[in-house]
């Protein structure tokens, strides 16, 4: 019994140390899935894959297609490469007790290894730390945000595609819900999120106002070049910018569409969905 | 027990009840104002004035953030060890971050905290981001230091912000540092 104590004490240190130290990165299982969504976060360019492994004899509660529920044990991957050379993979992990772990790996120069990045992140290589993890992650409604019904199966107009995979997992009701700006979609009912997504951005006063506005919409129907949406898009200033954080590059093809968007779709006021 | 009695005894319940809910609401309400006022949140939030025996903050806008209509030339360029300028209102400084202006913590719902939930309140304050998701919090704000508040006392203080009267004021948004100041 006794013995038994001991070398639970001790695996559980090691374990510990593990996550601690230079841990090297866990490979994705023979059997997870690699997947991709359809409409991407932009992240300066960086290629990347992603994998999904759930527990054998688990599966993942769909009942809510806006909102599955992964089971315990579930664990997700997503590499990032330049060039072909894998710079840093990123995982997340649902726990016994449910929670969730974030952990981000960082290859070495000729991404034959990586190991675990600290806890702050390394600022330097644009790693983010695990609190910037949880500020994009925790504010959807399940935190493997390219692993959904939208992502895989609904077909979006490509702008709403694209606000949905980089904005919809803080714009959303849940998770701010002071702004009352919605980017998130909706499997169950795409026309009713896009409807919703329009009235909180066509014509509506923007938080957010340039020095020496006295005024500023979020969208301005038929006018790009007046609408923060966009110049926040475009904004190389840090605190201006967005996504706030995990981008340092403008998406110039990300702010080519929701421009056309803007200016071709959206000619009038919470017009319907084209 | 008769009819009448038995609504009597479930009044006075009820009454009790309500009684200690309140005053559980009313508790954390003064902590909230002893956290507030004890951990120099008027230091920077309340815009200074000058008075007879030098500045202090002026309670008639007690937390409302950067005063909107107090215009400002650029801050002066820092120079040797002096890296940061505040303005005499206390509610702008200038730094290797850029220019922060102070929020208005007030409950105003357009320009101060009315439509924050506690989360977006304890997200904040946790993770130094806006909304705890947003652009960072800069300084000279605390967070290295606020961030160790426990729960019970964000949600004092939360509390207590929420109770102060709402004052209608925009604050602009931080500058960027500028290409020519010490931050480069």
């Amino acid at each position: 019994m006794r013995a038994m104590f001991a070398r639970i004490v001790l695996l559980s240190l090691a374990a510990s140390i593990a996550i601690a130290g230079d841990a090297p990165l866990p490979q994705p299982p023979a059997d997870a899935v690699a997947f991709t969504p359809r409409y991407p976060l932009w992240t300066d360019g960086m290629s990347k894959r992603r994998w999904l492994h759930v527990p054998k004899g688990a599966s993942i509660d769909k009942s809510d297609p806006d909102a599955w529920e992964f089971p315990r044990g579930t664990r997700a991957w997503k590499e990032f490469s330049r060039d072909g050379v894998p710079v840093e993979t990123r995982t997340i992990e649902r726990l016994a007790d449910g929670s969730w772990r974030y952990l981000t790996y960082a290859w070495n120069a000729s991404g034959t290894a990586a190991t675990l990045a600290p806890e702050d992140g390394i600022p330097e290589r644009g790693i983010p730390s695990r609190a910037d993890c949880l500020a994009c992650h925790e504010g959807a409604p399940a935190p493997i945000l390219g692993y959904s019904a939208v992502q895989l199966t609904t077909s979006l107009a490509p702008a709403l595609g694209y606000l949905h995979g980089n904005c919809g997992h803080c714009h959303n009701d849940a998770a701010l819900p002071a702004l009352d700006l919605t980017l998130q979609q909706r499997s169950t009912d795409p026309k009713a999120s896009a409807a919703r997504t329009y009235a909180s951005l066509v014509g509506r006063a923007s938080r957010f106002r340039p020095h020496g506005a006295a005024d500023a919409q979020r969208l301005v129907a038929g006018h790009p070049e007046h609408s923060v949406l966009v110049s926040r898009m475009k904004s190389r200033d840090p605190l201006t910018r967005m996504p706030p954080l995990g981008v340092s590059v403008v998406d110039a093809e990300g702010v080519a569409l929701i421009s056309r968007w803007i200016e071709q779709q959206i000619q009038q006021p919470q017009e319907e969905a084209p | 027990m008769t009819l009448s009695r038995k609504a009597t005894v479930i009044l006075i319940f009820t009454v009790a009840l309500l009684s200690t809910a309140l005053a559980h609401a009313q508790d954390k309400v003064t902590r909230g104002q002893y956290l507030v006022t004890t951990s120099g949140c008027h230091d920077c939030h309340t815009p200074w004035v000058m008075g007879p025996k030098g500045p202090h903050p002026d309670m008639t806008r007690a937390l409302s953030g950067h005063p909107a209509d107090f215009a400002l030339p650029p801050a002066p360029q820092a120079s040797g060890p002096w890296i940061v300028s505040a303005s005499a209102t206390n509610t702008a400084w200038s730094g290797p971050w850029g220019v922060s202006f102070t929020a208005n913590l007030t409950p105003d719902p357009e320009t101060g905290l009315g439509k924050w939930t506690l989360k977006n309140f304890k997200d904040t304050i946790r993770t130094g981001r806006h909304m705890g998701r947003g652009r960072e919090i800069l300084p000279p704000m605390p967070i290295p230091m606020y961030k160790n508040f426990n729960d019970a006392d964000l949600e004092a203080i939360f509390a207590y912000l929420q109770s102060v009267p709402p004052l209608r004021n925009r604050v602009p948004e931080p500058l960027p540092p500028s290409s020519t100041s010490a931050a480069k």
